[in-house]
């Protein structure tokens, strides 16, 4: 009987779909060359993205909807920084030589509290997962907002070729009083001659943060008011650090909570 | 009508986008003028983001969206240090005017904007705000350590004229030292500061006087040891990321990530999640 996306989920449930299922483990090692900083016209903070993310198996087995993060830890080797993990959905990607979009996908419906909602992410960032070879260029990402708003535009100026895994949080240029996204429609940039730029929407299952490295305080939705999202079949799990521009390593992992049916 | 009535409702507006994030690393700490006994004992030392900050001139903040107008209710805060025994609290300052510390008696100017700032709070619209008062150097006094009294109007809205002086802690307090002004018995908060009288001057020296608001407060006792807080744990006060408005006009506000409790530079990194009501 599912539990978390109930709208009275107890713990009660959450131990006895665990002990009976079993819990799903993951855990991850990377290590990341240094990437380019940030500036007030692109996020205002330095942000490194992990191209090692966690895939989901493509099916559950009898029974089980999904799993639930009830735990998940991490670290990185680099002082004064903060990383944050969660679903991670591709919404569209710009070849920078051709300056050609190609669509990605929408935000997902979660079940959240019994209700089945249209999700928008709050946390999107433009990320050079090929590296960006160009001057200062303008990116302009338009998308649907968080309640299906088209056509509105948010703008960056990007710092001189980004370099691989360097990511940008595009959520402060929002159109004024958007918070969210649900979809991009298109991704154009003012110029460059090389590189990919992948534009991501996250559903954060973990935030953390480490003035001092390595030792993370952590807060997920066991700890925290934060949603606790259906991890569904074949969906990814995306690891960023903020903070600094540094070569990182990462280590993390997640314990999941079969979601019975 | 409000998004947030329930618990569900909480999570339902973060799934629909209905939320922000903050997140940074702060600019180093400036090494500031450690408070003394007559100056409160309470050493604070403004921030902002690495990425903008020039400290102390230029506080740029950690961003969030723009144009937000409802209630944006912190859910889930993350601070820390990365020295030990010091607190890190998340300010939202209120500019109420400025002084000068060069000449003896009333120096202050107040800002165009008419106090008390005003936000609506459990249904209730137009209510007051107390904050605590604060004086950030903004010139380094020289010479000689000012001496202050000031007089605001107290939590409950009555006028008072302060008694208790204020001594800056040394002739050479720093550009960026920020201090808590001392208020009367039996108050706790102010609306409004009507009147800096200097009593002592100093050779240079020049001060802003703010309101500010307590959004998320954070203690660590050793290097990076931090409170994970969100409004459940927060004292009952629920902390929103909005600017409450003027009575009139349009009062300068900052959000300020700030730390307390030392003069020593340090570092700080924060990430919060606030929901949309």
């Amino acid at each position: 009987m599912a539990n978390f996306t109930t709208a009275a989920p107890t713990l009660d449930a959450a131990i006895a779909a665990t002990a009976t299922n079993g819990m799903m483990q993951r855990m991850y090692y990377f290590r990341s060359a240094a990437i380019t900083a940030a500036t007030t016209n692109s996020g205002s903070v330095s942000i490194i993205r992990s191209p090692q993310r966690i895939q989901m198996p493509s099916s559950n087995g009898s029974g089980i909807s999904g799993f639930i993060a009830t735990n998940v830890w991490g670290f990185n080797g680099a002082a004064a920084t903060g990383m944050f993990f969660g679903l991670e959905y591709e919404l569209g990607s710009l070849a920078v030589s051709s300056n050609t979009f190609t669509d990605g996908v929408a935000m997902p419906t979660k079940t959240v509290r019994g209700a089945s909602i249209t999700t928008a992410a709050s946390l999107v960032f433009a990320v050079a997962t090929v590296a960006v070879t160009s001057t200062t260029p303008t990116l302009t990402i338009t998308y649907t907002d968080q309640d299906g708003n088209t056509g509105n535009t948010a703008s960056l100026t990007l710092p001189t070729s980004p370099a691989i895994n360097t990511g940008f949080y595009v959520t402060p240029h929002l159109a004024s009083g958007d918070t969210g996204m649900r979809d991009v429609t298109n991704i154009s940039i003012s110029t460059g001659t090389a590189g990919t730029i992948k534009v991501y929407g996250v559903l954060p299952l973990m935030i953390s943060q480490q003035p001092v490295s390595p030792l993370a305080t952590i807060l997920n939705c066991m700890s925290a008011p934060l949603v606790p999202y259906l991890i569904e079949p074949n969906e990814y799990i995306g690891a960023y650090r903020f903070g600094a521009t540094a070569a990182a390593e990462f280590f993390y992992g997640y314990s999941l909570t079969p979601e019975t049916t | 009508m409000p998004n947030i009535s329930t618990i569900d409702d909480i999570f339902k507006q973060q799934a629909r986008g209905n939320y922000a994030s903050r997140m940074g690393v702060g600019a180093t700490f400036l090494s500031a003028t450690a408070a003394a006994a007559a100056s409160g004992f309470f050493t604070l030392s403004l921030g902002g983001n690495a990425i903008g900050s020039t400290l102390p001139s230029t506080i740029t903040e950690f961003p969030i969206p723009s144009g937000i107008t409802s209630d944006l209710i912190n859910l889930a805060s993350l601070t820390g240090l990365s020295l030990n025994a010091r607190g890190l609290i998340f300010l939202r300052l209120y500019k109420v005017g400025t002084v000068t510390l060069t000449a003896t008696g009333s120096q202050f100017t107040h800002d165009a904007a008419t106090f008390p700032v005003l936000r609506s709070e459990f249904g209730v619209s137009g209510k007051a705000q107390a904050l605590w008062p604060i004086i950030q150097v903004t010139t380094a006094l020289t010479t000689t350590a000012a001496i202050l009294t000031f007089n605001y109007v107290n939590q409950t809205g009555s006028s008072v004229t302060g008694a208790r002086t204020f001594t800056f802690p040394s002739a050479t307090t720093a550009n960026g030292s920020t201090f808590f002004l001392p208020l009367e018995q039996g108050d706790w908060a102010v609306r409004d500061v009507s009147n800096v009288v200097i009593s002592t001057a100093s050779a240079t020296g020049a001060a802003t006087v703010w309101l500010a608001e307590e959004i998320e407060p954070s203690v660590n006792c050793f290097a990076n040891a931090l409170t994970a807080d969100y409004f459940t744990g927060y004292g009952l006060k629920i902390p929103n990321q909005v600017a409450a408005t003027a009575t009139s006009g349009t009062v300068t506000t900052l959000a300020t990530l700030s730390v307390f409790g030392a003069s020593a530079a340090t570092t700080s990194c924060i990430f919060d999640m606030s929901v949309l009501s």
